[in-house]
């Protein structure tokens, strides 16, 4: 059997040389520099005031007005999270599917204090369609595991939810494929990519694509929803690399019909890895897993994107779990896989509030990367976006409020 | 031929030289016995690396990245692979392995600079960084995975980028903590003091760093050196630093050659400005005095 290679690519963060280089220059913002819930500024002491640099306009305004439902973030447990551990969870790098379905048993118990079958109604109806978010990049090193869909899915089966509503997503259809979420490995269930691209395109080599109709028109344009969008105030590049893999050019970027139209409650499984001196798992698997034409997004406000697109009614009165794969984790070098920098690490975490659970992971993986000797900048940049969470009413991001348990 | 004139023929030679095919050759297959080449290599200029390492192209163009050669190799259902980053330099070829290679583990059977796991080797060789790729990770394939990097590195000349880090003291210096660094990317990863490339870098003028043990404090000091090209140059560097600083950071006090602030964390960071050198001192504990 060909063992499939894993691909130096996470499609979510890329940019061109072209986009690179007109971002690249001296002035342009940094991070995010949203004022909401910064620490503490310390005493004026022949200080300058500095303000932060302006930041790009949303429509998450607008987006707030929508009414809260009982079912919305950060769920039936704000600000706990819960850390399960089992040193048996791996066995020759590969998860050991008993040990796995026993942690999972034990983290919902923690979390709500009931049994599978007992806490399968605090979070599900049978006739629902319950769509599970994976991460796929990686494949095989530091993807979602099958083995934790799995028991999600045996969940979500004894409660009464029919295979055929559930749907394993993401939001590139081949990279579901490559880190093994087939058709043949999950019979009966519902496997779909928001969007396809093509790999081999390449303009300059004269290859004309596979990605466009006839007419010229993406072929996933149709998957995404022209009525729910995230609107940003920054352009996106125009070339037609940026078109096949981000399906629109303008400064509006959709959600996948899938969330906005069919699914109605949603599991996030990330996995446990870095971005830089950030973290790439809860927030950011759906903020920017959940919409198309997110390349333009990552200089001018990369990190809270993943708390405005979860601030949606799509998402925000939809996601009722998250479960973080930390079986193995990440520590450098993320959100491309590599495997220098990653460790058995024997854990979940799970949490109905992202942003409590982000927190938590957060920490954690600094903790992991000072005691490695990685470099760690702990600018409040890199979590910022957790307590905009915060302000938001999505979440519980002070680690003061946060209730993190280990099962 | 007027002076001018030849030193716009060599310039011309330089920009074209970079922009040629690598000078190396790729292992043939059977070099390492049963493992073959799978299809042809696959080659990566600056303007499409973000094609093969998104997430991560901006610090290798920063540091100076010209070419990346890929290529796989197989046998019995395995997969190893080759991935060579030509840089402009040996200079900017031991930037890329500082702030890759992680903690340096090598395995002595590789002939040169080497960071190695089951999974992965990352080799520095003149001006290539390179990187030996196991999918699987299995632990017999070690000897084909050095088998490969022997066979490439027979291609690659060696090159001694010296010692770019002299100009820091070795007194107290955190082994394994020296990085250079050429702009807003690989600045960012050691501290963030201010928007952009804030230190006015360019991706052309190299600044070296390295941490440094404090006495009673739990966290090293990091300290970065600039030599510009000229005072000029150090001082508008400095004074973009003192316009720009992040907001997060308080400044305490400024002159021409000072800048005195505490961070987020109650720390405090020294920027001096002597000549033609910017030298940043950051995650000081205490206050320095004036002569620090």
């Amino acid at each position: 059997m060909k063992v499939t290679s894993y691909r130096s690519m996470d499609a979510i963060t890329r940019l061109n040389r072209r986009e690179f280089m007109r971002l690249g220059g001296v002035g342009v913002a940094a991070g995010a520099g949203l004022l909401l819930g910064r620490p503490p500024v310390w005493a004026a002491e022949g200080e300058v005031k500095r303000t932060p640099p302006p930041r790009a306009k949303t429509n998450i305004d607008e987006v707030r007005k929508t009414p809260r439902t009982a079912r919305s973030l950060p769920g039936a447990f704000p600000g706990k999270v819960v850390e399960v551990h089992d040193p048996k969870s791996m066995k020759d790098d590969a998860p050991v599917p008993e040990v796995v379905n026993a942690m999972f048993e034990r983290g919902i118990r923690t979390l709500t204090g009931k049994g599978l079958p007992e806490s399968f109604p605090l979070f599900f109806e049978p006739s629902d369609v319950v769509g599970i978010k994976v991460n796929p990049v990686g494949p095989g090193l530091i993807s979602t595991r099958l083995e934790v869909v799995d028991a999600v899915v045996a969940w979500l089966k004894a409660g009464g939810v029919k295979p055929k509503n559930i749907i394993i997503w993401d939001r590139f259809d081949y990279m579901l494929t490559d880190a093994g979420f087939t058709a043949e490995r999950y019979p009966g269930l519902g496997l779909e990519g928001l969007q396809t691209m093509d790999e081999s395109y390449d303009p300059e080599k004269g290859n004309a694509g596979k990605w466009r109709d006839q007419k010229g028109v993406h072929l996933s344009r149709g998957n995404f929803d022209e009525k729910v969008f995230y609107w940003a105030d920054v352009d996106a590049q125009k070339d037609e690399m940026y078109l096949n893999q981000h399906v629109v050019n303008d400064k509006h970027s959709y959600f996948g019909k899938l969330v906005t139209q069919r699914l109605t409650k949603i599991i996030n499984i990330p996995v446990f890895k870095n971005t830089g001196d950030g973290i790439s798992m809860a927030t950011k698997n759906l903020g920017y897993g959940a919409i198309c034409n997110t390349g333009r997004l990552h200089r001018p406000l990369f990190f809270d994107v993943c708390t405005e697109v979860l601030a949606f009614p799509a998402i925000r009165d939809k996601l009722v779990l998250n479960i973080t794969d930390g079986l193995r984790g990440q520590y450098d070098g993320g959100p491309m896989p590599n495997a220098k920098f990653t460790w058995q690490y024997d854990r979940l975490f799970m949490a109905t509030d992202p942003f409590a659970l982000d927190m938590v992971c957060h920490n954690l993986l600094v903790a992991k990367r000072k005691a490695m000797k990685v470099k760690v900048n702990e600018h409040p940049k890199y979590t910022e976006y957790l307590r905009y969470g915060e302000t938001l009413g999505l979440g519980v991001a002070d680690p003061a409020k946060v209730k993190h348990l280990k099962a | 031929m007027r002076t001018i004139d030849l030193m716009a023929a060599v310039l011309l030679a330089a920009l074209l030289a970079g922009g040629t095919a690598a000078a190396f050759t790729l292992p043939e297959s059977g070099a390492v016995e049963g493992w073959v080449q799978e299809g042809p290599p696959r080659r990566f200029t600056a303007a499409g690396l973000y094609g093969h390492i998104n997430g991560g192209a901006e610090l290798f163009l920063e540091l100076g990245f010209v070419e990346l050669l890929v290529q796989s190799y197989a046998r019995d259902g395995r997969e190893i692979s080759l991935e060579v980053y030509r840089m402009e330099s040996p200079l900017a070829a031991l930037a890329i392995y500082l702030f890759k290679c992680g903690e340096e583990t090598p395995w002595p059977e590789i002939g040169t600079r080497n960071s190695s796991s089951r999974f992965q080797a990352a080799l520095l060789r003149g001006d290539c960084y390179v990187l030996v790729n196991s999918f699987s990770g299995d632990r017999d394939l070690r000897p084909a995975m050095v088998g490969l990097a022997g066979k490439l590195l027979e291609a690659i000349p060696a090159a001694d980028p010296g010692d770019p880090f002299a100009a820091l003291s070795a007194e107290g210096r955190v082994a394994g903590s020296e990085r250079l660094v050429r702009g807003e990317f690989s600045l960012q990863s050691l501290y963030t003091l201010g928007p952009g490339d804030v230190l006015q870098l360019g991706g052309e003028t190299f600044g070296i760093a390295a941490d440094y043990v404090v006495q009673d404090s739990d966290r090293p000091e990091t300290r970065v050196r600039v030599v510009y090209p000229g005072p000029v140059r150090a001082s508008a560097a400095f004074d973009t630093l003192k316009a720009a600083l992040d907001p997060e950071l308080h400044a305490l006090e400024t002159s021409k050659t000072r800048l005195l602030f505490r961070d987020f964390a109650g720390r405090f960071g020294l920027v001096m400005l002597e000549g033609d050198v910017v030298e940043v001192r950051v995650n000081l504990a205490t206050r320095p005095g004036d002569h620090d």
